[in-house]
């Protein structure tokens, strides 16, 4: 009986050893065809307004949404972190002083209506008067001057907030709903910035009690409250019954529809879209360009998506450190990268070939394709005229004194290793004889480097709602802080980004902003690589995902169809 | 058995303090400076920098910092994370669990297969059972549990559908990666298993039990399997320490919570205090598992006390 | 044993006789053995693949677009490609000469360190050899591949760096095993050496103990490879070893992982290839083991 027992026993674990391994042979879905020669350049994918929403029998209130997405964010304090990936919840329980809609018009959210002095020095807000926070604390100008010293404080480590109230002087309380807000020089872009969900206004009463827990479940005044936040596994919000306000995005009166909204960190791509497929979550982020085909073709998944606003994903190029020091060898790189390639492959789908220094949705004037459109010839051209004019004995192009071509790019990882597109570069500059490496790490070395000027550059985006936010990039008091990775010191361009920053007329601030952008490409500061589009799986059973005007997700009128 | 047990722990002393001494060394033959990595995210100044430098207390002499490490590795208290500027100590016990059950449910899955099969193996021997089950223990040795794990996930994940491919929680996250951990531990307890059965097989009291006509299940019940067993058994503690560290590649590879997969994000965070704390507790817990075990192999089995 | 004038003449010619039947005696029953062939032949086809990849590969390995983007096998490509567009046959041939690399520089680094740390603590005895021992066993306390981690954290990624921390995560075994043997010898010529007069203590060890020690040493090097290869690439699984674009086994293991869906086989053949080779080196040492080993209580 024991004998037959371990004999039935060792007989299932072969069989399923046997099914696990003649798995791969035996694929029962058809893989998509592939293009045996160069794939044919894609024409720029749209992004897709959200699916038309049929006169709903009345949304059904209820229900827990799964949100997956791709990073784990280092904190959930608006005004704290760095990083996009915070905003992408905040965006659905943080509120700001105005709003932002996805065609770039300003509208009303905290503040009721607003004024800015002739020389954008002072800006006046009326706000509203049936706000409360989260914890019942009443939402006033007191406020709000508190949320804008607690940025601004010596004290404070601000992330990405420090970048949008650049010359901040002091808050004025007006009276108890009135708020002045003073900068020290003109400062036209602080509308559109006060609408990011950066700004968000959160409780300063509860903010003082949490100490460090504002990290994880700061109090906002949106429809949805946090209350929990595990790091590198997920965050969870609640819907509150206790707002009762419009918000900007809805047609209705009320918080939204589902109970909680739960944020599962997945940075493993695979995975993360295997969790959409088989229904864990409802929603996932950042889709990837292979599972793309896949998903469009299965009747149970929809894909939305939106263009980013801010820089294109880019490599900044480190001016003080050679080879890129020289004029030549960074023209070359721009030379050398096939980007209609790159959106082809590895973007097919989920980018397009960018236009300039900032997407196509913030300023669409196509400036790179006459700049730098792809040829590798023109770069070899220069590169020789560089100095690197001889291919070594192992391929790499070396210079007279027998020294190879060495660029080091500083680049992010996630969890998962260098990113693709990190490798692609890697492989098209090695392709001309430039020997690249991958400094692959993780926020904090990488932040030190850039910081440092250390490497050859580091490939990031940085996503912004206002050009004015250039000047994390390129403003020369910028080196080694945030953000200004290639280490720029250009007078020319400090005044140009300082001059359009007080510019009140809408098309001399634009024209001043091209003529920023022909500088950094003249200077070929930077190479700049895709115009991504932010793009999102939903299942057929949710409906109702939303952009703001800074694309990041407004998932507070989610709602499940069944 | 006294004095065996006084020189085990004995030794153990020096092992464990040399342990902690190059497990604090970690941190300081680094380059880099730990102040500054935590706080680069955000704009800082050079007293903000120096304030939570003294806060650290990473300004004081070496020695004097190895005092301050041991004296609060004793209580507990490991230093805080860089990255989630939470403490260690906290951060491990959050993710400690996960990978307790991860091992334990692999070790079952290990010992289930593993002794199953080489008994199977050892009453066959020269069979085809003891041959295929030999090519399973060489695979098993082998495969790498990565691999293993991705073709776990392929097949019954995203083809079959029976299970989810990644995350924690409940019983349907823990199946595929003990099963991955399980199996390829499982080789070298069946290979032990085998040749440990096959000696005791030999030995006179067993052709003394057949001879007096007991039936076959009870000679193998009553007499060889326990005797058997014994070095398994044994083996079972240094398995468990080979099953945490295989635990580091599983949990990466199902993206489960735990400490291995901790380890791994603290490593390419150069997130030091953190590994400092991992690696501490992992080998003090292995040092002291090994301990037991030999002093329970010496209580168990008297002729193996000698060093 | 006869008394003789030539003191440590006797002993090094007898064990000279011994030694070489004993050589003779183990090829023999090597060839007997079908695993030990098998392992023999698959360890054979790693070394020529590793030595001769550029005339094996079709492609170089690193270029990209030598065919379309995540293609299926086919006969232009036996492996596919990946989503670069890198024939993958042609990068798991050159993966070979990394693994090849990584086994040898690791077993080397281990056994020449630990194989003199056994001598040196086996042989001279007393508090050196409760020094080295302790040492050994701190080594030890890290199970698994933790201590390559922790070395690999402080080191830094990167394939140079992971041959150190895995060589010397295995110093331990090849310390004790060299220990093992040392101290066998010794019981047994501690008795010859009492009864002469004048015979050179390190001559005994190079005559005497060092050939004992070979055949165990040889087995574990063997074995001991296919243990370098397999943490090598599980270290470059978790991003902590070979860095892109190397085309190691571990790290295209790691890459074809969020395309493991539809296009299965970036990361499947790249895991085959370490299996068969782990395989082959395994079959190969345990076949070495059952030949050498039950002669060699000298």
């Amino acid at each position: 009986m024991r004998k037959r027992v371990f004999t039935v026993l060792s007989m299932l674990v072969l069989v399923s050893l046997v099914l696990g391994a003649c798995g791969p042979a035996a694929t029962p879905t058809p893989a998509p065809a592939q293009p045996t020669t160069a794939p044919q350049p894609t024409t720029a994918p749209q992004p897709t307004t959200p699916p038309p929403t049929q006169p709903p029998a009345a949304p059904k209130r209820g229900g827990t949404l799964t949100i997956g997405i791709n990073q784990n964010p280092p904190t959930l304090d608006p005004h704290a972190s760095p990083s996009a990936i915070t905003f992408y919840i905040l965006s659905s329980t943080g509120e700001s002083l105005l709003y932002l809609t996805p065609d770039r018009q300003l509208k009303p959210w905290l503040a009721e209506s607003w004024e800015v002095s002739a020389d954008a020095k002072v800006f006046t807000f009326r706000l509203r008067k049936d706000v409360t926070f989260q914890d019942g604390t009443p939402f006033n100008a007191q406020a709000v001057k508190w949320n804008f010293d607690r940025i601004t404080s010596p004290d404070f480590h601000a992330g990405a907030a420090a970048g949008l109230v650049v010359g901040y002087d002091h808050t004025e309380v007006v009276d108890e709903y009135t708020v002045r807000i003073h900068f020290r020089n003109g400062y036209v872009p602080f509308l559109t910035n006060a609408a990011s969900p950066v700004l968000s206004m959160i409780s300063p009463v509860a903010t003082e009690q949490q100490g460090a827990k504002v990290n994880e479940t700061p109090v906002t005044t949106g429809p949805y409250r946090l209350t929990e936040f595990v790091a590198n596994d997920h965050a969870t919000m609640e819907r509150w019954d206790g707002y009762n306000r419009q918000p900007p995005w809805a047609d209705h009166v009320g918080p939204g529809y589902v109970d909680k909204i739960i944020w599962k960190v997945i940075p493993e791509t695979g995975t993360r879209v295997a969790t959409v497929e088989s229904g864990e979550c409802q929603v996932i982020a950042d889709v990837p360009y292979s599972d793309l085909p896949r998903l469009q073709a299965s009747k149970d998944i929809t894909i939305q998506n939106a263009a980013w606003v801010g820089s294109p994903l880019q490599w900044l190029l480190n001016v003080t450190k050679p080879p890129t020091d020289d004029v030549r060898v960074r023209k070359a790189l721009n030379f050398a990268i096939n980007r209609q390639a790159l959106a082809d492959t590895i973007y097919r789908g989920t980018g397009r070939p960018p236009v300039g220094i900032v997407t196509a949705a913030l300023l669409d004037v196509p400036l790179l394709s006459s700049y730098y459109p792809y040829d590798p010839d023109k770069a070899r051209q220069l590169l020789a005229e560089a100095g690197w004019n001889r291919t070594g004995a192992d391929g790499f192009l070396v210079n007279d004194q027998g020294k190879r071509l060495e660029i080091q790019i500083n680049s992010i990882d996630y969890g998962t290793g260098p990113r693709e597109i990190d490798q692609w570069v890697q492989a098209q500059l090695q392709a001309i004889g430039i020997a690249v490496t991958l400094k692959a790490q993780a926020r904090p070395p990488w932040y030190e480097d850039n910081y440092a000027c250390a490497t050859n550059g580091p490939i990031m985006l940085y996503r912004f709602g206002d050009p004015d936010s250039l000047q994390a990039l390129f403003h020369s008091k910028n080196v080694g802080g945030f953000a200004n990775w290639s280490c720029v010191k250009d007078p020319e361009l400090d005044r140009l980004i300082e001059q359009a920053r007080v510019e009140t007329d809408a098309q001399k601030r634009t024209q001043l902003y091209v003529e920023l952008s022909k500088r950094v490409l003249e200077n070929a500061y930077i190479v700049p690589l895709v115009d991504e589009l932010s793009v999102w799986a939903l299942r057929s059973e949710v409906t109702g995902l939303k952009f703001n005007g800074f694309t990041y997700p407004v998932a507070a009128d989610v709602y499940f169809v069944r | 058995m006294g004095i065996y047990t006084l020189r085990r722990f004995v030794w153990a002393v020096p092992v464990v303090f040399g342990v902690s001494v190059l497990v604090f060394m970690m941190l300081h033959l680094v380059p880099g400076d730990p102040v500054k990595m935590m706080l680069s995210e955000f704009q800082t100044t050079q007293e903000q920098l120096d304030l939570l430098r003294s806060q650290l207390h990473l300004d004081e002499s070496l020695p004097k910092q190895y005092a301050r490490f041991v004296w609060g590795a004793l209580h507990g208290d490991l230093g805080y994370s860089i990255r989630t500027k939470r403490p260690v100590s906290r951060e491990i016990t959050d993710n400690l669990l996960p990978t307790l059950e991860l091992a334990s449910l692999g070790l079952l899955v290990a010992a289930i297969m593993g002794i199953g099969l080489g008994i199977l193996a050892a009453l066959k021997p020269h069979s085809w059972v003891d041959a295929s089950s030999s090519v399973f223990a060489l695979l098993g040795i082998s495969m790498p549990s990565f691999w293993l794990g991705l073709l776990m996930i392929f097949a019954f994940s995203l083809h079959l559908k029976l299970f989810p491919a990644t995350g924690g929680g409940d019983l349907k996250h823990l199946v595929l990666p003990a099963l991955t951990l399980g199996l390829t531990e499982s080789a070298i307890i069946a290979r032990l298993t085998r040749s440990s059965m096959l000696e005791v097989l030999r030995q006179e009291y067993i052709v003394v039990a057949r001879s007096k006509g007991l039936r076959e299940s009870a000679v193998l019940l009553r007499h060889a399997l326990k005797n058997a067993l014994i070095p398994v058994v044994t083996i079972f503690g240094l398995q468990f320490g080979r099953l945490l560290a295989g635990a580091v590649v599983v949990e990466t590879v199902f993206g489960r919570p735990g400490i291995g997969r901790l380890i791994v994000e603290a490593i390419i965070n150069k997130d030091f205090p953190l590994v400092q704390g991992i690696v501490l507790l992992v080998s003090c817990t292995y040092v002291l598992v090994n301990l037991i075990v030999d002093l329970a192999y010496g209580f168990l089995d008297p002729r193996i006390r000698y060093d | 044993m006869r008394t003789c004038a030539k003191t440590d003449a006797l002993p090094s010619r007898r064990a000279w006789r011994a030694t070489s039947s004993l050589w003779l005696d183990a090829v023999r029953r090597l060839r007997q053995s079908k695993g030990a062939m098998i392992g023999l032949v698959l360890t054979m086809i790693l070394f020529a693949t590793a030595l001769l990849a550029p005339k094996v590969a079709p492609y170089p390995p690193n270029k990209i677009n030598v065919g379309g983007f995540l293609e299926r096998p086919s006969a232009a490509h036996l492996f596919g490609t990946d989503q670069f567009g890198r024939d993958v046959f042609s990068r798991v041939v050159f993966g070979a000469r990394i693994s090849l690399t990584v086994g040898f520089v690791a077993v080397g680094i281990a056994s020449v360190l630990g194989t003199i740390t056994g001598l040196v603590s086996g042989y001279y005895g007393g508090w050196v050899d409760n020094v080295l021992m302790r040492l050994v066993d701190v080594l030890l306390a890290f199970p698994g591949i933790l201590l390559a981690l922790a070395i690999v954290s402080i080191l830094g990624p990167g394939l140079r760096n992971v041959m150190v921390a895995v060589g010397v995560s295995a110093i331990p075994t090849y310390a004790r095993l060299t220990r093992g043997s040392v101290l066998a010898v010794r019981e047994q010529l501690y008795i010859t050496a009492a009864r002469s007069v004048g015979v050179n203590n390190t001559r005994i060890l190079l005559r005497h103990v060092f050939p004992n020690v070979i055949a165990p040493l040889i087995v574990a090097s063997t074995l001991g490879i296919g243990t370098s290869i397999l943490w090598a690439a599980a270290l470059s699984f978790l991003g902590l070893g070979s860095q892109p674009p190397e085309p190691e086994w571990g790290r295209m293991l790691s890459e074809g992982r969020q395309y493991l869906r539809d296009h299965w086989w970036i990361a499947t053949f790249p895991g085959l290839a370490i299996m068969i080779t782990v395989l082959g080196v395994n079959l190969l040492g345990d076949g070495l083991r059952d030949a050498l080993d039950p002669r060699l209580r000298a």
